[in-house]
């Protein structure tokens, strides 16, 4: 058989548009759903992705109907250079791919992935899932989920801009974080007081709470009413929900639910400073191992300047900071071996999955690591990656003769 | 480091937590693809198929389609009833440094044009201007025996500001019929900015018997272009011009007096958008005498501009001049000798020079001031020959830093 096929670059008019069948026509370039950019992510209860567009100055809750367990619920994910996957899947350059944020879906245990393509204000906006148990990653079609959307009151404007020119806009959501029934929406205001946390209900009502938050800042020894909250969870202290959020420059702050009430301007208590020319990344509750030193639950912030902090969720009771600090102070914070996390979530008991740019390479990449011990031994150079030698009689050295016992 | 080994890596590690907390650990198996369909309806044989972009008819051409066409009706129908387009018709970005066929396809949205008897595909998220892409198809096997069919397709989608029309020649220099044996360089002017890379395969110079002269020009590693990439210097080779010198000893000059030559610019020379020339140019030239002449000013013969107008002021040359060097290297200057601002172009086979004042000319008295390294395009200078004689290059290098201009008046009425 011989083929004789032209290539060729031509620029007509075209004849006969679109097509019958379920696929789309050709005709605008599509965002993902009514998105006009997509951020923070938080899964809620049975599959429901909620998805912050600070752009559009909405929150998104999308039906996945994602609920199946994995096959292997302990097994690890790895995608290396992820950003190249997601350029050659979006048909752009990797330079123009961003990853604004990363949830596991807890049921599943699939990894999903906000990505723009392109640093404007005008993005393609992406969704990506990387399914747990085939490796594969793949663009969704925001189109085919359930949808509802909550609006924004309140948010920014595109030209209000920061010293270095970032646009406030973007910070219309800066995290989200669901608990008990209800979607916590932290991001900053057009108000006076502009750091603002917004309380509704899920499934979506019309009712939403606007509170505005001051905090005492460590490390330049003051009250701050500006700095929205980076990151943020729920945890009961003694009981009693609390909000646990992590603010740039860098306090950890305790907020109880209940004073957040509609109209109220809250004076949240800091707990601890993580340290000055750093802000917080992620937070998520972890139980440390028994083989790791065990003890109560603790807390991991990871931080985008310092090494990941993790504290005793025991001491958040009787936590409270009122004296200036510069570096990190409270809570006998321990550093943990985790730097460069763009963003970390646990994936379940055993790994967590970070999106870190490997300091070494300069790779982007998708790994997991284990849980209380933070280390991939591929990621750097350590005397164990050397093969064993008939001269090491102990051959190469592992954790467990670190005295790692149990 | 590759994918297996650190996934073994992290498992490693992994399993030290892992398997006290779940009391095992093992890795998914990989998945592959399901066939789909069967593949008895195929054809034996499959149509010539053609692969071509074609737009939206918006003004953003991210939405244009990559169009397959060519198919029968009945093919089309066999492969719908395979299954998925996706499968068949993959489209990658060409990304640097990086193997695209190991990378994933573009997500994007498949359409059969029945109409048209034509498959489409527009990526989802839209081309990415001023990237390659690669387009494979893979036809399954007829109902016999034979393979897969594999095509892959390279194109290139430009950036959106590019001009509709391919680029041309617009000019080569010298313009004259009749060129000098020691002609050193010439210039070709493009409608458009070009890539670099190709010019010593598409440019040729064709001898007198009809086949390619060896080795003409002067090759050392790069092209010679101007910053707006629109403008392309060839060398003739200096070694075979100079009299003595190896090259020219050895397989004498590139051309020689009485012969004719073509100079070719084949379409293989590509415009910044990777995109052919129009179509090939040539010029035709007869070789004469050698040009042993320095340019001399003194015997250029200067028009008398008019005062109160920015008529351009025509000056007769004693021999054609390097229209690029005459741009660089001649100034006119008010009676104070302050740099008065003038376009400055030739013609007439490079032998006539104008300068179009921006002001209009004033009563006063002007010159022409002329650098002594002016040189015509076989390299003579005002200062010296290009192939000068034996014995006096030292006493022109002892004099290079006391270089005075050369001055011709200029008197307006």
């Amino acid at each position: 058989m011989i083929l004789a096929v032209i290539m060729a670059l031509v620029f007509v008019s075209r004849a006969a548009a679109g097509g019958a069948g379920d696929t789309q026509a050709a005709g605008d370039l599509p965002t993902a759903g009514a998105l006009q950019s997509a951020g923070a992510l938080e899964f809620g209860p049975d599959g429901v992705l909620f998805v912050g567009d600070s752009y559009g100055a909405k929150v998104f809750a999308f039906q996945t109907n994602d609920i199946t367990a994995p096959a292997v619920p302990v097994a690890p994910v790895l995608v290396e250079r992820i950003d190249v996957a997601l350029a050659a899947l979006l048909g752009a350059n990797p330079l123009d791919i961003v990853i604004n944020d990363m949830a596991v879906n807890p049921l599943s245990q699939n990894v999903y992935l906000t990505v723009h393509v392109g640093r404007s204000t005008n993005p393609g906006v992406a969704l990506a899932r990387l399914v747990k148990d085939s490796g594969e990653l793949e663009i969704l079609d925001l189109s085919q989920f359930p949808m509802t959307s909550v609006d924004i009151p309140l948010a920014p404007a595109f030209e209000e801009t920061l010293q270095y020119g970032q646009s406030e806009r973007m910070l219309s959501v800066t995290d989200l974080t669901y608990y008990n029934g209800e979607l916590l929406i932290a991001g900053v205001s057009n108000q006076e007081f502009e750091s603002t946390l917004r309380r509704v209900s899920y499934p979506f009502t019309d009712a939403m709470s606007i509170s505005s938050i001051e905090i005492f800042h460590g490390a330049h020894n003051q009250q701050e009413t500006h700095a929205p909250i980076v990151t943020s969870l729920v945890y009961e202290i003694e009981g009693e929900a609390h909000l646990i959020a992590g603010y740039a420059c860098a306090p950890l702050v305790k907020i109880p639910l209940a004073a957040l009430q509609d109209g109220a301007h809250v004076m949240g208590t800091t707990m601890a400073e993580l340290g000055y020319g750093n802000a917080p990344v992620d937070i998520f509750v972890y139980q440390p191992h028994p083989m790791l030193g065990g003890g109560n639950e603790r807390i991991l912030v990871t931080n985008d300047q310092r090494g990941a902090t993790s504290v005793d969720t025991a001491l958040f009771a009787e936590a409270e900071l009122t004296e200036g600090a510069f570096f990190p102070t409270g809570l006998n914070q321990s550093s943990q071996p985790l730097t460069g996390a763009l963003h970390a979530d646990p994936l379940n008991d055993a790994f967590l999955v970070t999106v870190r740019r490997n300091v070494q390479t300069g790779y982007l990449n998708l790994n997991s690591v284990p849980m209380g011990l933070w280390f991939d031994a591929a990621e750097t150079i350590v005397e164990m990656n050397w093969p064993d030698r008939d001269d090491s009689p102990a051959g190469s050295p592992n954790p467990i003769d670190y005295g790692f016992e149990g | 480091m590759n994918t297996p080994i650190r996934a073994r890596a992290i498992a490693r590690w992994g399993a030290l937590v892992a398997v006290l907390i779940a009391g095992q650990l093992s890795l998914a198996d990989d998945l592959s693809l399901q066939a789909r369909g069967t593949t008895e309806d195929l054809p034996t044989q499959w149509s010539e198929l053609a692969f071509e972009v074609q737009s939206s008819g918006r003004e953003d051409k991210r939405t244009d389609a990559l169009l397959v066409s060519g198919w029968s009706q009945a093919e089309l129908a066999a492969l719908t009833d395979l299954g998925s387009w996706a499968d068949l018709l993959q489209v990658r970005i060409d990304l640097p440094g990086q193997d695209s066929a190991a990378l994933p396809a573009i997500v994007g949205d498949y359409v059969v044009e029945a109409d048209a008897a034509a498959l489409s595909f527009v990526p989802r998220y839209g081309w990415s201007p001023g990237n390659s892409y690669v387009a494979t198809l893979r036809l399954p096997p007829d109902g016999g025996a034979s393979e897969a069919e594999v095509i892959s397709r390279s194109f290139y989608v430009p950036p959106a500001d590019v001009p509709q029309e391919p680029a041309t020649v617009t000019g080569i220099y010298p313009t004259a019929d009749e060129l000098p044996e020691n002609l050193l360089r010439f210039y070709i002017e493009f409608s458009q900015p070009m890539a670099r890379g190709a010019v010593y395969d598409a440019v040729r110079l064709i001898g007198p018997d009809g086949t390619v002269v060896e080795a003409p020009f002067l090759r050392i590693g790069q092209e010679f272009w101007d910053r707006s990439m629109r403008r392309l210097t060839i060398m003739l080779d200096p070694g075979r011009i100079k009299r003595g010198v190896g090259g020219n000893a050895q397989v004498g000059p590139p051309l020689e007096a009485g012969a004719r030559y073509q100079l070719m610019i084949g379409a293989g020379l590509t415009d910044a958008y990777r995109r052919p020339l129009a179509g090939p140019v040539s010029k035709a030239f007869t070789v004469v005498a050698a040009d042993r002449q320095s340019p001399e000013p003194a015997r250029w013969q200067v028009s008398t501009p008019t005062v109160g107008t920015r008529n351009a002021l025509t000056v007769q040359l004693d021999g054609a001049i390097d229209p690029i060097s005459a741009q660089r290297l001649i100034r006119l200057e008010d009676a104070d000798g302050q740099p008065v601002r003038a376009a400055i172009t030739v013609s007439d086979r490079e032998l006539i020079l104008h300068l179009t004042p921006e002001r209009a000319w004033s009563s006063q008295s002007y010159r022409l001031a002329v650098h002594p390294t002016l040189e015509d395009f076989a390299g003579n200078r005002v200062e010296s020959l290009f192939d000068m004689a034996a014995g006096t290059v030292a006493e022109l290098a002892a004099t290079a830093g006391q270089r005075q201009a050369v001055y011709v008046e200029v008197a307006p009425q």
